[in-house]
């Protein structure tokens, strides 16, 4: 176990670790879409830049918007912030793994995504209002689902604790990949996309302001509220593709303490992240915006997934 | 489920529906001379310079006499406009083409208003698609149209002292607003949408006002006149030659068909030969155009979807298609090229094989480009059955140009009043059946394909005849003229009616842009579907803002 001083500087390192990466995993999609599109692309310390730009700017509020809009983006970027420690990056066991398990996430996710919407409301603009309803419909889809496909990556390790559950994987070695892991890591995948507003659910690449979702709702935000936001999006894509990599993959976890195994973990973590960020990407290229009640058949699709990987695997634990 | 309120039934139920009886064969130009002859009120004769019947009414018979064309010779109402000619016989002259339908013919008719207080019975109980053309000339010449259900102002937005397109010393507007109301809309749960004018992307300035249950459209309603720039008015005075530039600015993204449509226009009216090489060259730069500009609109529809990839490929291609207007005429949207007695300036011979090279290449990419879009399961399922536009409703409308034809109305200028090169090459029209964005995708891919074989066609007919205009384009007039001049442009049908008086200038000039007859449609087309897909539909459909303010 680890001392509480250790845990701090741990802690301290995956802060630094996730709100340092996130606006590069957002530069590394841009990056392999516009090359898609036989474009350069801007480069990919880009989204460092605008936030550091927009965190010089004031911030405007309509004269028709309440304190909720003022604080809706630290609520948000807050609960995203407490997410981070929920899953294990580059250490076993996580420091401060009593803080909550993966149904904790869940609804800090939910919160964030709440207090969002509430402000979209709150200016009582029309894209505003359109933007919440879109994102508090796709809310009720996802979030129940993907408690179920949490269950199914826990059914194994018999716990909602990402770090049990990682290092469950990380003991059982390649045994750990079994046919319901991958329907799993399927359904995380699309429920991955509705979650962060990607393609084929959102476009956040889109100038056309009626089709859009998460961006309608931040229309009205500028200045250092909108580097929050944007940089809330990428935190809680780092978070999401995090946990994902840390169920899914979960081998290079360090389970020990010393500078070499920390190091390497560390790499291992960022070539990681940096590639599911590509992965997104190159799918991104590939597909198109999917009709608006379309996302009802993902979010269906995951669901179905994750109850067969539950069923599947106490089928084989039945039978073993 | 909160119940559809009422608004909606009404919306469907304004539009006539089409009555389809199998349609009679075309009358010869025979009979039609018989019809119109015994339309008792009127002097009739063919005029070659517009290549349609003159029918002059008195003021009385002006709805009888555009129905009877309308019912009995079956052409359909193409363009309505005032001219003021209060300075020569005091009165306000009201105009009406009838053209367009599948034969070469048309007639223009004719009445004299009293130029004080103009009035006239509205013509939309039988001509729903009228409208937008009497609430224009209702507030450019303050004609007064008796039963029009409409009187809200079109493109001004702001109270003028007069109407502005009456004679008389240029007047500003006052700079108080119209009031203009929106169709209301009401309902539990129906919810307000409104856009614009100004909008996210880099388009033109417009107001679309949706209600809407959920995101469901129930009723969209626009408002236009934004880029109204007086551009007729500008035309008044002018000599041909320099108001040509005027003309390809009506919609600068159609600069070539623009300045041909006024050139023929111009070249009629005072009987100016043009050369085949020049015919030649105007038909190269008009297919050019269309090949570009209609590239543009499959890569517009590949990127309302999402998918990125499939849009760059098309803008690659049109890029192309643009980099070879610029090396054939110094000017990437081939302004200030074509002019009345042919070109202004020769085309680069020396770019005419590359042009070759670049048409053969395009046509072989565009298929493997539609394949890749239609292979992409979720572009398919964005595109079918979307943003439908019947075929009914699209004769009820008198649409035009690719949009009509994907609703599978057979119209195409160039075939059916053939100009210039095309009357040597007959044109192979596509069209579709279901008027949905696919069908408005895949007509728009065959004419870049039918576009790119008629350039390599035109390509093949330039020789080496000079085609530049002859300096002095303008013979001395004895007396006013007039003309009429049409192109299909990328959009559709594109009108340009000139009159010049004794010294060859410019008295009065209208320009009918396709987008004039089309932009209602989008109202009709996106009703029912859901609130993100209007931009699929808006660009399948790419009205111009600028061709219809004017």
């Amino acid at each position: 176990m680890t001392s509480s001083l250790e845990a701090i500087a741990l802690l301290a390192v995956e802060y630094l670790l996730v709100l340092g990466l996130a606006p590069i995993l957002l530069g590394i999609i841009r990056r392999v879409k516009a090359r898609s599109q036989r474009r350069e692309g801007p480069s990919l310390l880009q989204p460092y830049r605008d936030l550091a730009k927009l965190w010089r700017k004031e911030s405007v509020y309509s004269d028709t918007s309440s304190w909720v809009t003022r604080a809706a983006p630290w609520v948000s970027f807050a609960a995203l912030l407490a997410a981070i420690p929920l899953v294990p990056w580059f250490v076993l066991p996580t420091p401060f793994s009593g803080a909550g398990d993966l149904i904790v996430l869940v609804g800090l996710l939910a919160l964030s995504r709440f207090v969002i919407a509430l402000a979209a409301l709150d200016a009582g603009s029309t894209f505003g209002g359109m933007g919440s309803s879109r994102e508090m419909w796709m809310g009720s889809l996802s979030e129940p689902i993907f408690l179920l496909v949490i269950f199914a990556f826990g059914a194994p390790a018999g716990s909602t604790q990402a770090g049990t559950i990682a290092a469950h994987g990380v003991a059982a070695g390649w045994g750990y990949v079994s046919a319901p892991l991958l329907l799993a890591v399927v359904a995380y995948v699309g429920l991955l996309l509705v979650e962060t507003g990607r393609l084929p659910v959102d476009n956040p690449s889109t100038h056309l302001e009626l089709t859009m979702v998460h961006e309608a709702m931040v229309l009205e935000y500028s200045g250092r509220d909108l580097a929050l936001i944007e940089w809330g999006q990428g935190v809680k894509l780092a978070v999401l593709t995090g946990l994902l990599i840390a169920l899914a993959v979960p081998w290079g976890i360090s389970s020990s303490l010393g500078i070499a195994v920390i190091a390497l973990a560390l790499a291992l973590l960022v070539a990681k992240l940096a590639g599911a960020s590509a992965l997104i990407g190159g799918l991104e290229s590939r597909i198109a915006k999917w009709r608006l009640f379309r996302v009802a058949d993902l979010t269906t699709f995951a669901a179905v997934l994750a109850l067969g990987a539950i069923a599947f695997h106490y089928l084989i634990a039945a039978g073993a | 489920m909160t119940p559809a309120p009422e608004g909606e039934d009404e919306a469907s139920e304004a539009l006539p529906a089409a009555p389809r009886p199998p349609p009679p064969p075309p009358l010869t130009s025979a009979e039609e001379e018989v019809v119109l002859r015994a339309f008792a009120d009127g002097t009739v004769a063919w005029d070659d310079t517009e290549g349609l019947w003159s029918l002059e009414v008195p003021a009385e018979a002006w709805l009888g006499a555009c129905l009877l064309v309308q019912d009995r010779l079956l052409h359909p109402l193409a363009s309505l406009f005032g001219e003021d000619r209060s300075s020569s016989s005091g009165s306000i002259r009201l105009h009406a083409l009838f053209l367009g339908g599948r034969t070469s013919s048309g007639v223009h008719v004719r009445a004299d208003l009293l130029a004080i207080g103009p009035v006239t019975r509205s013509l939309w109980e039988r001509i729903p698609w009228v409208v937008p053309f009497e609430r224009e000339t209702a507030e450019m010449f303050g004609i007064e149209f008796l039963e029009l259900p409409d009187r809200r102002p079109l493109l001004l937005h702001e109270l003028h002292p007069r109407p502005p397109m009456t004679r008389g010393p240029a007047s500003a507007p006052t700079g108080e607003r119209a009031p203009y109301p929106f169709r209301p809309v009401e309902g539990g749960s129906v919810y307000e949408i409104p856009v614009g004018p100004v909008h996210a992307g880099i388009i033109e300035p417009g107001h679309f006002r949706f209600q809407v249950l959920g995101e469901r459209i129930l009723n969209l309603e626009l408002r236009l006149g934004y880029t109204h720039k007086g551009t007729e008015r500008l035309f008044e005075g002018r000599a041909p030659g320099p108001a040509t530039l005027l003309a390809e600015s009506v919609s600068g993204d159609m600069s070539v068909a623009g300045a041909v449509a006024f050139s023929h226009a111009i070249e009629r009216a005072l009987d100016i030969p043009i050369s085949p090489g020049a015919e030649a060259s105007r038909g190269l730069l008009l297919e050019l155009e269309r090949v570009a500009f209609l590239l543009g609109d499959v890569a517009g529809i590949a990127l309302d979807t999402g998918y990125a990839a499939g849009a760059a490929q098309a803008n690659v291609l049109r890029e192309r298609a643009y980099e070879a207007l610029g090396n054939l005429t110094g000017s990437r949207l081939a302004r200030a090229v074509v002019s009345p007695g042919g070109l202004r300036r020769p085309l680069r011979t020396e770019a005419l094989p590359g042009i070759g090279a670049t048409v053969a290449r395009t046509s072989e990419a565009l298929t493997v480009l539609h394949e890749r879009l239609l292979d992409n399961s979720a572009v398919e399922d964005r595109l079918l059955g979307t943003g439908v536009i019947s075929r009914a409703m699209a004769e009820a409308l008198n649409l035009v140009g690719p949009v009509a034809r994907a609703s599978g109305v057979d119209r195409d200028l160039r075939r059916d009043r053939p100009y210039g090169a095309y009357r040597d090459h007959p044109v192979r029209t596509t069209l579709g059946e279901k008027g949905d964005v696919a069908a408005r995708l895949q007509v728009k891919v065959e004419e870049v394909r039918e576009g790119c074989r008629l350039a390599g066609v035109f390509l093949e007919g330039l020789g080496a005849e000079p085609t530049v205009a002859p300096r002095e384009p303008v013979p001395r007039l004895r007396e006013a003229a007039h003309g009429l001049g049409w192109v299909e442009s990328p959009r559709g049908e594109f009108l340009v009616w000139v009159a010049l008086d004794a010294q060859g200038t410019l008295s009065r000039v209208h320009v009918r842009d396709p987008s004039f007859l089309n932009w209602p449609a989008i109202e009709r087309a996106v009703q029912g579907n859901i609130v993100p897909d209007f931009p699929l539909c808006n660009k399948s459909l790419n009205l111009s803002y600028s061709g219809y303010d004017r």
